[in-house]
């Protein structure tokens, strides 16, 4: 049923063919200090094979912090028939983290995990080039 | 594309309450293949944060680096001069 879920800095849709870009995608977040200053990224998910109404939830969760939950927000997913592609994309604006450690963020829907994603927030010194 | 921001989402709130449910998207359509995309902004509360002030030094040693094109001039890291060395 989930097809797809990125991480990236940003998600452009052009206007005329409605064809979306996913810019900056990424794995790791490097910070000298945390909690980290606020960052602005973006979550693509694309769902298909659905039957009917779920409960879809994105969660975030910090790993090695007994799984600190980072942010989560939930709402329906309707599909019109199977066929149908849900893509959601997902703003994330002055988002931080509190702690390094492996994170995971999580698609679900109605309880079960369809996607799931890990990166690392990692710390870095003050003067070391972000990657 | 639905584009609605939300004031402050926290951990666990219901995203269909502040944004545009996929739901919109989906009716009257028949059985062939066909995507929706839904946009959801979510902004979270702004941390206040203390930052550590650099030493002079470390802003002038930043300052100069940054301003600096001095790796053009340095051959392994152009690759247009790998290009003229390869056609010489």
């Amino acid at each position: 049923m989930g097809i797809a879920m990125i991480i990236c800095d940003q998600i452009i849709t052009e206007d005329k063919t409605n064809k979306k870009s996913l810019m900056g995608c990424f794995n790791n977040v490097s910070a000298a200090q945390f909690p980290t200053a606020p960052m602005n990224c973006a979550v693509f998910v694309a769902l298909t094979d659905g039957h009917g109404a779920y409960q879809g939830k994105l969660e975030c969760v910090n790993e090695d912090a007994g799984r600190e939950p980072i942010f989560g927000m939930g709402g329906p997913v309707v599909f019109a028939n199977p066929l149908q592609t849900i893509e959601l994309g997902f703003k994330l604006v002055n988002l931080s983290f509190p702690k390094p450690g492996t994170h995971a963020i999580t698609f679900s829907c109605d309880g079960e995990i369809i996607l799931h994603r890990r990166f690392t927030v990692k710390q870095i010194a003050p003067n070391e080039v972000m990657p | 594309m639905i584009a609605i921001e939300s004031p402050l989402l926290q951990f666990g709130q219901d995203f269909a309450e502040v944004t545009g449910a996929p739901t919109n998207k989906v009716s009257g359509v028949g059985e062939e293949p066909f995507i929706s995309y839904t946009e959801l902004m979510c902004v979270f509360a702004p941390l206040v944060f203390s930052i550590t002030e650099m030493s002079d030094n470390e802003v002038v040693q930043l300052a100069e680096s940054s301003a600096s094109f001095a790796f053009l001039d340095s051959p392994e890291e152009d690759i247009y001069n790998d290009l003229l060395k390869s056609k010489e």
